[in-house]
């Protein structure tokens, strides 16, 4: 990371009442990176996510996307800047078929024109994922490893910069996982830098070049995925000498 | 489906064309019958407000409760301007820009609010321009009322006049509701309506949007209520601010469809149908027949008429 990094993050903070949800973390993501976001339940990530997409405002702190001052800054702006996200709990439009769930975000974030122009961004974008064959379903009519993918399809008709995948694995099948794996990997190699918050540690070990640990909100470790695994600080706040020995099996 | 969006100005330019025949059409037909007069200008004044009305509560999902507030508004704007002796026209203005000028700050401010706390917030609105209308006597005559000068004369030609401006705002507001739901707005608002977490993270600005159908629905009630004003030529603030001006048009849109363009429409027209006809025929049981037909619409047609004719087709 010789050039400016692509999102800062600097003494970043939330605090909900007497509790500090984020606290104090300063962080720097490059071009095409892969990074996971790890860390115990509770630790913070999603809520440092939410303060970097725009969903949360930072008690203290500031964010900067491309060069420009985005601490605070609503969530479309973010995403017409190319900066969004995917919902640990999947967010669809549930009475628009699957090909308006993707073409909304074409014609609002994305470069689409018009309507027209936005249904083939979202067909290519659909194609491209491997669900061209729902997008005239709804997206109650589809099974959740599609849905999540309809998910990956939104972020990547609204051409974006960067991605925030939070547990885009959840609840799918190793096959499944696997897939969704390939995609991430062709994604980034475009360029597209992309955060994971994973619990499971098949997804980061295999996907990941770097990893960042949050621990009580504040960052406990950050670097790469081998070194980060072996240190004992992680290894005691929160992979454990099991989830130690399992990271270094999936190697 | 693609036909119809590949030629999205045909729906508007006919609205337009069927109002103004109907506009010319119907005093021809109906003659000076007051009755009869009446009953039209009615119609189409629910027709305006329900489709007003659905801009918010439909298209957006936001169960606004400020049509009253902005009918009321329009109606002293264009009374208090001929006091002072403007022409009609500029009335008119007058009303659809102090009615957006203050749903404008008003709905940014109010659409952060979900639910029942919107609605609660958006019926103050009503409440508050009551009191600050009736407080002001100087400009707007206070509880007493105010005249619109130059109302007198033929009746039926004032009744006939307020027919045909009803029914061209009624026709107006459908092509605009047509433009709106066929749009790069409409398909803002439905997404904003789905799931408005999501449609921020889509790219798109839900204050704004929501502002805007805010802002445009206030501006036609506003018309309306001095269309209405002109044709009552006599207002007061317990009548133009009546809460009833917001509750009918929610009803209509229920009963017709609510978030469809033509919902609005056949609403209004089975609202004031069975009004009518429970009036004249139950007369101490009409708001409560009126009930009974509620109950049941919800029971068999939960979704409206249109809606419900739809699925029926589809199935």
């Amino acid at each position: 990371m010789s050039e400016a990094p692509l999102l800062r993050l600097e003494n970043l903070s939330k605090r909900f009442g007497g509790l500090k949800a984020v606290s104090d973390v300063s962080l720097s993501f490059g071009e095409g990176e892969i990074v996971g976001l790890i860390g115990s339940n509770g630790a913070g990530k999603t809520t440092l996510v939410n303060l970097v997409t725009g969903h949360l405002k930072p008690t203290a702190g500031r964010v900067t996307f491309a060069g420009r001052d985005v601490t605070g800054a609503p969530p479309y702006r973010l995403a017409r800047l190319g900066l969004l996200r995917t919902f640990q709990v999947v967010q669809p439009f549930a009475q628009l078929p699957a090909r308006d769930n993707v073409a909304a975000a074409a014609l609002f974030a994305g470069a689409a024109g018009d309507m027209a122009a936005a249904r083939r961004a979202a067909d290519a974008a659909l194609e491209r994922l491997g669900i061209a064959h729902v997008a005239d379903r709804l997206p109650t009519q589809v099974t959740l490893a599609e849905r999540k993918r309809l998910e990956l399809a939104k972020s990547l008709a609204a051409k974006p910069k960067m991605l925030f995948l939070d547990e885009v694995n959840a609840g799918l099948n190793s096959a499944e996982i696997d897939g969704v794996l390939d995609m991430i990997r062709s994604i980034a190699a475009e360029g597209v830098t992309i955060v994971v918050i994973e619990h499971l540690m098949k997804v980061v070990r295999g996907l990941c070049t770097r990893l960042v640990v949050l621990h009580q909100g504040a960052l406990l470790a950050d670097g790469p995925t081998d070194a980060v695994a072996r240190d004992p600080k992680v290894v005691d706040a929160y992979l454990g000498k099991r989830g130690a020995a399992m990271l270094e099996a999936a190697r | 489906m693609k036909t119809l969006s590949s030629s999205p100005w045909i729906g508007p330019v006919l609205a337009l064309a069927g109002g103004a025949i109907l506009a010319f059409g119907l005093p021809v037909l109906v003659g000076d019958q007051a009755y009869l007069l009446r009953l039209a200008t009615q119609l189409a004044l629910l027709v305006t407000l329900a489709i007003a009305w659905n801009l918010v509560g439909g298209f957006t999902g936001y169960p606004s409760f400020a049509t009253a507030a902005f009918f009321g508004l329009g109606a002293y704007a264009i009374a208090v301007a001929q006091q002072a002796g403007w022409p009609a026209w500029s009335g008119f203005l007058l009303a659809a820009v102090l009615s957006a000028l203050l749903a404008a700050p008003f709905g940014f401010a109010i659409l952060r609010l979900r639910g029942h706390y919107f609605a609660i917030a958006s019926l103050m609105l009503v409440t508050i321009l009551k009191e600050v209308t009736t407080g002001w006597s100087d400009l707007t005559g206070g509880g007493m009322g105010i005249n619109l000068p130059g109302a007198g004369g033929n009746p039926t030609a004032i009744a006939t006049v307020a027919l045909e401006t009803m029914v061209i705002l009624a026709a107006a507001a459908l092509a605009l509701s047509m433009i709106v739901a066929k749009g790069r707005l409409g398909f803002g608002l439905a997404c904003i309506r789905m799931n408005e977490t999501a449609a921020m993270g889509a790219g798109i600005d839900a204050p704004r949007l929501k502002t805007i159908a805010f802002t445009l629905s206030a501006a036609i009630c506003g018309l309306a209520g001095a269309t209405y004003a002109r044709w009552i030529g006599y207002i007061d603030p317990s009548d133009v601010y009546d809460v009833m001006w917001s509750v009918r048009p929610i009803i209509a849109a229920l009963i017709g469809g609510v978030g469809t363009v033509f919902g609005p429409v056949v609403g209004s027209i089975v609202y004031i149908a069975f009004e009518e006809l429970m009036w004249r025929n139950l007369l101490t049981f009409g708001t409560g027949a009126l009930g009974v037909l509620i109950a049941l619409l919800v029971l068999l047609l939960p979704a409206g008429i249109i809606p419900g004719i739809l699925r029926r087709r589809a199935s």
